[in-house]
């Protein structure tokens, strides 16, 4: 048999496997991990540690860099605040100390709303530029499981979509493929916050389904409704940025500017919801 | 009386190959996110499909197809098969194409990494968002393809002589 024969044959053989991996993947609707996947996912996640404390030196290098030219009239503008910042920082003292009680005050709200929060680190983003997932360093062994909601000190973050026995993968609010329920905070009206492949890159949603007659303004506050039972009642989401007619003028949505950075999120905290 | 054992040392280069490529499959989620541009960032992986293909032409370069395709569809958490689809096709061709090529360098791979990276992202943003009914063609044109495609082109000059080494 020819070379060329025999590596048409190869890749037809190939195709098939494929084929039937795509199906069965299909089929299990990403709702489990497959066995290599999970090895994989094992094995790679102390690299994928190290290599992530690599790459936050690497992007904060670099981020050093475009940031050069500014320094010196930062400098003289910096200078100035030192000044007005020294009167500030009395008044911060008396904050810190309100701040703190405050703190605990939240602390002990969640522990009554029985929220159980584990702190996760991110290792590993997407390697392609299409998608907003990320790996977390925990997985069923810390009790995760799929459809724990994950959050950050300044809110919603997303899902767990994957789990492995010491990793997860993250489906962030920004992804094409999430859906939130919502509540507009200001009005108390229901819509859905979906992700969007043109607004990802810049921490954007779109707020879909907004009940008739109710009007949005720009710096609305939209948090978790709690329908759908993965997301808990309340969680912050983002403010409204504009607010749009579709093409037809039927109906409304709006810009939502998430209240999460995802280009600089490290740490999470994924709610259990025992599952 | 003839073996059809590997001798030991081509068994040790393939281990070192496979290796090679799951670092480069590390990087690709970890440290290369530092070199973001315009939201963009090179597919390191893809690069290596089309390198190891061109200078291989041969089942090495089919297997790295499989092999990078594959841990592109694990690590992206998507369902399982269309990078490994995509990349196995990429290496195929890059095989076939091998062997009419009189002259294979850095720029032969550059322009190569150029005309292969089209279809490849063409492909995931069909298949992950048109047929959804999420497609947006003006911004994955402009915003999405054309900087990845530009990326990968110039990230080939920095990849290329480590898949030199690895394919050899």
């Amino acid at each position: 048999m020819g070379k060329h024969r025999k590596l048409n044959l190869i890749l037809l053989v190939l195709t098939v496997i494929i084929f039937i991996m795509m199906g069965v993947s299909f089929a299990a609707n990403n709702s489990s991990v497959s066995t290599p996947g999970s090895i994989l996912g094992t094995v790679f996640r102390p690299a994928w540690q190290f290599f992530s404390y690599v790459g936050n030196g690497v992007g904060g290098f670099f981020d050093y860099l475009g940031d050069m030219r500014n320094f010196q009239s930062e400098n003289l503008e910096l200078k100035d605040q030192v000044a007005a910042l020294s009167e500030q920082v009395r008044e911060m003292d008396g904050y810190k100390q309100e701040n703190e009680r405050l703190r605990r005050l939240l602390e002990l709200s969640s522990r009554e709303e029985g929220l159980d929060m584990v702190g996760c680190e991110v290792i590993a983003k997407d390697p392609g530029n299409w998608f907003y997932t990320f790996t977390i360093d925990k997985g069923s062994h810390a009790g995760l499981a799929i459809d724990d909601a994950v959050i950050s000190d300044r809110g919603l973050v997303g899902r767990i979509t994957e789990v492995g026995p010491n990793w997860s993968k993250v489906l962030t609010i920004i992804d094409a493929d999430s859906s939130v329920g919502a509540l507009v905070n200001r009005t108390q009206s229901f819509a859905i916050v979906d992700g969007d492949l043109t607004l990802g890159d810049h921490g954007q949603c779109q707020l879909n389904h907004i009940a008739a007659g109710n009007s949005l303004v720009p710096g609305d506050t939209i948090v978790t409704s709690g329908l759908g039972g993965i997301y808990p009642e309340g969680i912050l989401i983002g403010t409204v940025l504009e607010v749009k007619s579709d093409s037809l003028g039927y109906s409304q949505y709006a810009v939502v500017d998430t209240a999460v950075d995802f280009e600089r999120i490290r740490e999470v905290m994924v709610v259990r919801n025992g599952r | 009386m003839r073996y059809d054992v590997q001798p030991k040392s081509t068994i040790a280069k393939q281990i070192l190959a496979v290796v090679v490529i799951l670092l480069i499959a590390l990087l690709q989620t970890t440290v290369i996110r530092g070199l973001e541009v315009f939201h963009v960032v090179p597919n390191l992986l893809f690069i290596t499909v089309v390198i190891v293909g061109l200078l291989r032409g041969d089942y090495c370069g089919l297997s790295v197809g499989v092999l990078c395709g594959f841990l592109l569809d694990i690590m992206g958490g998507r369902a399982v098969g269309s990078n490994t689809l995509l990349c196995t096709y990429v290496a195929y061709l890059c095989t076939r194409i091998s062997g009419s090529l009189f002259n294979r360098n850095v720029f032969v791979s550059m322009v190569f990494v150029l005309l292969f990276s089209v279809p490849y992202e063409l492909f995931i943003y069909i298949f992950n968002f048109v047929i959804w009914g999420k497609g947006a063609w003006g911004y994955a044109l402009f915003c999405k393809i054309l900087p990845a495609v530009i990326y990968n082109f110039l990230f080939t000059i920095v990849l290329y002589p480590v898949v030199r080494r690895l394919a050899e």
